[in-house]
């Protein structure tokens, strides 16, 4: 039978080890009494997590100008949201498991998506869009199909690779011939199972067609030109080796100047390393 | 007062005005010796350019595609030809980022060297 793309996201878990965090959070605000302390305290009693989360508010990814020591600081410096949305793709990260490493290893697909997100995120910045933490997350995201089709389907993986070899053929198109579909469809299908947002769940599904894209055209255009720049700075490694096109007429839409370029490549090299260890450490370990 | 692009920004040159984030916050004052803090900091809100002291603009000379022999200049280009698939050069935006993909390779390649030769 063969695989469609329902049959290939079943049986990928809903949620990984923080979803109780994130439903002790979810209860907590919904009791209007509640205050920033108490959702700190429910973090607090993750050691990893809290550890995790200083990490990255005491990095130049935020670049704050003072130390900050206490989850409920966190909290209202960066924002409730965000700090549940980071808790939720700390999650994702960790809920993949048993990729064959022949085809990927973790460490070289997160770096390839926390890049992504980095560079998306500073695309948003400098398009001055507001909340541009949800674009961080979108490009974290963007390849989630893949990590789905190698954990789910490592054979027809395998083939997809085969296709590859010479150079001539993009990932992306190998998937179509093999599956009937690829990898931006399997997130898609992913996210929107998992509930996501709309918007997050258009820009992972045509981060490759982006003006194909309706409602949220321009969002997918950004994380189309994020994956270019970061396939063509050469950070980590998602299973395709070549640099996929850019449609200038995405970048176009963006109405950006130039030397945006540079001061995002600059951004995504300046805080890689920070970025990493905050999200990484306990993927690495287990490696 | 010149103004310099955030990339052109150096440690010690001296801003000659305060300088804010998109938000109005003020990030740095006027007349202050930037750190290399500093400049991650601008980079990190964004800062597209910032006002600085005469005389402080930056040095241009240090091309680093200069400082790389051409015959490894010609290997780092071959090695990022073989993996922009479809690139057209006629296309503004794909030559930007080619560019810039060599010479970070470049800037890549020429650290590496100095660690070999510090250590």
């Amino acid at each position: 039978m063969p695989l469609t793309l329902k049959k290939i996201i079943e049986g990928v878990p809903s949620l990984g080890s923080y979803s109780g965090v994130l439903h002790e959070i979810e209860a907590v605000l919904e009791d209007p009494s509640s205050t920033l302390a108490h959702v700190g305290a429910i973090i607090e009693k993750d050691p990893d997590l809290t550890a995790r989360l200083l990490r990255l508010g005491n990095s130049s990814f935020f670049g704050f100008p003072s130390r900050i020591d206490t989850v409920s600081e966190t909290i209202s410096l960066i924002g409730l949201q965000q700090v549940q949305d980071l808790i939720a793709v700390s999650s994702v990260i960790e809920l993949f498991d048993g990729v064959p490493p022949e085809l990927v290893t973790m460490e070289s697909f997160w770096k390839h998506s926390l890049a992504c997100g980095m560079a998306a995120r500073l695309l948003a910045l400098a398009k001055r869009i507001p909340k541009p933490d949800k674009f961080f997350v979108a490009g974290l995201l963007h390849d989630i199909g893949r990590m789905v089709l190698y954990t789910r389907a490592p054979a027809e993986a395998k083939e997809i690779y085969q296709r590859c070899a010479g150079g001539m053929v993009l990932m992306r198109e190998a998937e179509v011939e093999v599956l009937g579909f690829d990898h931006a469809e399997i997130g898609d299908a992913l996210l929107a199972a998992w509930n996501y947002p709309a918007n997050l769940v258009d820009m992972v599904r045509y981060h490759h067609a982006p003006l194909s894209a309706g409602t949220y055209q321009m969002e997918s255009c950004l994380i189309h030109v994020a994956d270019y720049l970061v396939h063509a700075m050469e950070l980590g490694y998602s299973g395709e080796r070549m640099v996929p096109p850019l449609n200038p007429k995405a970048w176009e839409r963006l109405a950006l100047g130039m030397d945006v370029v540079e001061s995002v490549m600059k951004g995504v090299d300046d805080q890689l390393v920070d970025v990493e260890r905050a999200f990484l450490a306990r993927v690495a370990t287990k490696a | 007062m010149p103004k310099v692009k955030i990339d052109n920004a150096r440690e010690g040159m001296v801003t000659s005005k305060n300088v804010n984030n998109m938000d109005d916050m003020l990030l740095i004052p006027s007349g202050c010796e930037l750190s290399a803090r500093h400049l991650k900091l601008l980079r990190t809100w964004g800062v597209a350019e910032i006002e600085v002291e005469a005389g402080e603009e930056p040095d241009e000379s240090q091309n680093p595609m200069a400082q790389l022999p051409p015959e490894e200049v010609a290997e780092l280009h071959a090695s990022l030809t073989s993996i922009f698939i479809r690139y057209d050069e006629s296309f503004p935006i794909h030559k930007e980022v080619f560019r810039l993909a060599l010479l970070r390779k470049i800037r890549q390649r020429l650290n590496a060297k100095t660690h070999a030769t510090n250590s």
